[in-house]
């Protein structure tokens, strides 16, 4: 290709979406065309486009403009922008249409539009960066794709009064990078989730970091279930492995479980004498069973969620002027840089040294979240204390999300409100007196056998063994991590 | 008693019917019948503004009767659901177990038996609709457990990442023939739509109802452009457009087939 005669500038272009994906590929392209092989090794070299597919997501992540994402690009690939390692001078990007610095490029680029599409599909920039040679057609192709978002396609009247459904409702502020953990991985990054949200003051979409309240359950149950354990006096590793994993981890449904008969009695105890059982419930003994508690996502606080959010957060002030004063969602996460050490002068020593990059929300951010009590007027008096023990519990602990032990997940929030119409909660003192008052019937109950065990195969039919060693259930020694606590 | 066959068989004994679920049951669901029946008949639009998305798999629509007999339920009873009807017979019949909601109905003769047909449209999303995947994870917490080795990879203890079709939008909105005061009541305690509601899919942020006291023409059943708005046995609705032939239930719970029938069931849509 020889160079375009015609010179582009950033006032040649409508900022959207379509124009971000398009610039942004060719500008990739020229870049790839401007690393020097002997900058690294070959065999780098030689899988490049997976470097580059690997490392745009967090970079768009981390960097919060254009001019700041390209920088660390390049820094990245050994490029230098401004051509200081070359004759040609600034890296330049050659369109069909004409050709363009590399900076007035990334001006006609809205830094949204840049996210939304590398988070896309990050394998087709790669793919057309290092594409060989240019195929003919190939740009006719960038109007064959669809939007990725839709401006202004559906915009509906917000109403002014909503019935709230009966909840308790608080907001979270971060007091340290929140990470969630257990997303996708790009490269050595951990991404933070994200879900496609709906902003209706714009008609736009967006990509919103997700907390979810599914992992509030979890954390939840652990702690809720390790004060009751707590409270007893008793160890998990004490329990029968089935029952620690009924209240652990919600159970497992046995094979005849769905169409088992229901058993009253199995139900109304394991919810009589075990209040968090009530609150957080699942399979246990074949009775498959609804827990009380309903854990809403926590909604961060930015511009895409500030209709569902203001209400909560910031009451006074209008709609629109209070999302005109947030953040995008884009624009509320950042990359934590943490290492792992080998310790290689330690003998035997078989760790990998490597750097790891975490994605997070930073200090300072909110989070409104809500629990509900479903049907809260017939929920027990111990149920509802028991929650109430918790909620104390949570605020005291003041951590949600993953590597906690790194300092990360700390937040602050004021107690947990209850919205209109919903009661106030009990004393926990009625939860802590009941539980002292029926401690040995709990115990009881912890190490009993299953209830009834009429349909499972493995009691009523015991398979034939065919060699291979059988795990026997048997105690072992608790280890020094269970001397101190439950979990 | 004689059969229709002619041959004689035995009623049940009052001992027996006093044993059943249904006659155990039979106070609160009378008192639900009170509580709840729809005094004036409004025509309502209930709009759910979402806080969360939805989990729906695109085949049978969301429903609002189904989260209000919850609610009923939970109110007259004060337990769940599930605890109340523990003990009632699959088969049992509509007049045995059926729950009382604002939300009037109409009685349609199909394959010889009276059901009553709610005037309830399915849930509509609205236009910035858009579906999505949220995994959700569960995993064992293996160190707790005493057992030498907790096999986490199948059998009782598997750790799961279960990929759930969910719809991502701004409001669901139902048309009602019904008791408003009524339904604004109950609402309060329908926080959720949809299934896997304890973690917090399908989570209502609010509930708007408004009465429509000036439409001559309610589409709880179909819209004025005949775009079928609910599931209807089949020999309803005959010039209705936008559904699909298929067997389904007719009355809540949706998932139980007591009612089912051949119908019309709306095609809901969600843009891309």
């Amino acid at each position: 290709m020889k160079r375009p005669e015609n010179e582009l500038t950033a006032k040649d272009f409508q900022k959207n979406t379509k124009t971000a994906r398009r610039l942004l590929a060719y500008l990739l392209r020229a870049t790839d065309r401007a690393i020097n092989i002997k900058s690294m090794s070959r065999d780098r070299f030689n899988s490049r486009s997976g470097e580059i597919e690997t490392s745009l997501v967090p970079l768009a992540v981390s960097e919060h403009t254009g001019l700041g994402f390209y920088r660390a690009f390049c820094a990245r690939f050994g490029v230098s922008v401004s051509g200081a390692d070359s004759e040609w001078g600034p890296i330049e990007v050659w369109l069909p249409e004409g050709r363009m610095r590399w900076d007035a490029l990334l001006a006609a680029i809205d830094y949204s539009d840049l996210r939304l599409v590398i988070q896309e599909n990050p394998g087709f920039f790669a793919s057309f960066a290092t594409n060989r040679d240019e195929i003919i057609g190939e740009d006719e192709e960038f109007d064959m794709f669809p939007e990725p978002k839709t401006v202004g396609c559906y915009i509906p009247k917000l109403p002014e009064v909503l019935i709230q459904p009966r909840a308790l409702r608080t907001v979270w502020t971060t007091i340290g990078p929140l990470s969630r953990g257990a997303d996708s991985k790009t490269g050595n990054v951990t991404m933070f989730g994200r879900e496609l949200a709906i902003n209706p003051l714009t008609g736009k979409r967006a990509y919103v970091p997700l907390f979810s309240g599914n992992s509030v359950r979890g954390m939840m149950r652990d702690q809720i279930m390790g004060r009751w354990l707590g409270l007893l006096g008793v160890k998990t590793t004490d329990l029968p492995p089935f029952r620690a994993h009924a209240l652990l981890s919600g159970g497992h449904v046995d094979k005849g479980a769905d169409g088992a008969k229901v058993n009253n009695e199995v139900r109304s105890r394991v919810r009589g004498v075990c209040p968090p059982w009530d609150l957080v419930a699942g399979c246990i003994e074949q009775q498959i069973m609804s827990g009380r508690a309903r854990v809403n996502d926590a909604i961060i606080v930015c511009q895409e969620t500030a209709w569902q959010t203001y209400g909560a957060v910031n009451p006074g002030v209008p709609l629109l002027e209070w999302a005109e004063s947030l953040p995008e969602a884009c624009m509320m996460t950042t990359m934590r840089l943490e290492t792992h050490h080998k310790h290689a002068e330690i003998p035997e020593s078989d760790g990998d040294q490597m750097l790891v990059n975490i994605e997070v929300i930073p200090k300072g951010c909110q989070l409104m979240h809500s629990f509900q009590l479903w049907g809260i007027d017939g929920v027990e008096p111990v149920t509802q204390a028991c929650f109430a023990d918790w909620l104390e519990d949570f605020r005291a602990i003041g951590y949600v999300g993953a590597k906690n032990a790194h300092g990360m997940g700390g937040i602050a929030f004021d107690p947990y409100l209850p919205g209109p119409g919903t009661p106030e909660l009990p004393d926990p003192a009625i939860y802590l007196d009941f539980v002292e008052k029926h401690k040995q019937e709990a115990i009881d109950w912890l190490m009993s056998p299953k209830a009834s065990t009429d349909a499972v195969p493995s009691a009523a039919k015991p398979k034939v063994k065919r060699g291979k060693k059988e795990l026997v259930e048997e105690p072992i020694q608790p280890d020094a991590a269970f001397e101190d606590g439950l979990l | 008693m004689t059969h229709p066959s002619g041959s004689e068989f035995m009623s049940p004994s009052p001992e027996y019917i006093r044993n059943t679920w249904a006659f155990a049951n039979s106070s609160w669901r009378e008192a639900a019948r009170r509580h709840w029946s729809p005094r004036p008949t409004d025509s309502v639009k209930v709009t759910a503004w979402m806080a969360a998305p939805v989990a729906w798999d695109g085949y049978d629509p969301i429903t609002l009767e189904g989260a209000l007999q919850s609610a009923v339920v939970l109110r007259e009873t004060g337990r769940t659901p599930d605890d109340v009807f523990v003990g009632c017979p699959s088969d049992a019949s509509l007049e045995d177990a059926d729950i009382q909601i604002p939300i009037s109905d109409v009685p349609i003769h199909v394959e010889g038996r009276a059901i009553p047909i709610a005037c309830c449209s399915v849930g509509r999303f609205s236009e910035d609709a858009v579906p999505t995947l949220r995994y959700i994870r569960k995993r064992p917490r293996a160190e707790n457990y005493r057992t030498k080795i907790v096999n986490i990879a199948m059998a009782e203890y598997k750790a799961s990442n279960i990929p759930v079709a969910t719809v991502t939008c701004t409001s669901i909105t139902f048309w009602v023939l019904g008791d408003a005061e009524r339904l604004r009541d109950l609402l309060r305690d329908c926080g959720h739509l949809g299934a896997h509601r304890s973690g917090g899919l399908g989570s209502v942020l609010g509930w708007e109802v408004t009465v429509d006291a000036t439409s001559a023409h309610w589409p709880a059943w179909q819209d004025e452009r005949g775009r079928l708005m609910r599931s209807v046995p089949d020999s309803l609705c005959e010039y209705a457009i936008g559904f699909e032939r298929r067997a389904a239930n007719l009355r809540a719970p949706y998932w139980h087939k007591r009612t089912q029938a051949l119908c019309k069931v709306p095609i809901v849509e969600v843009a891309a």
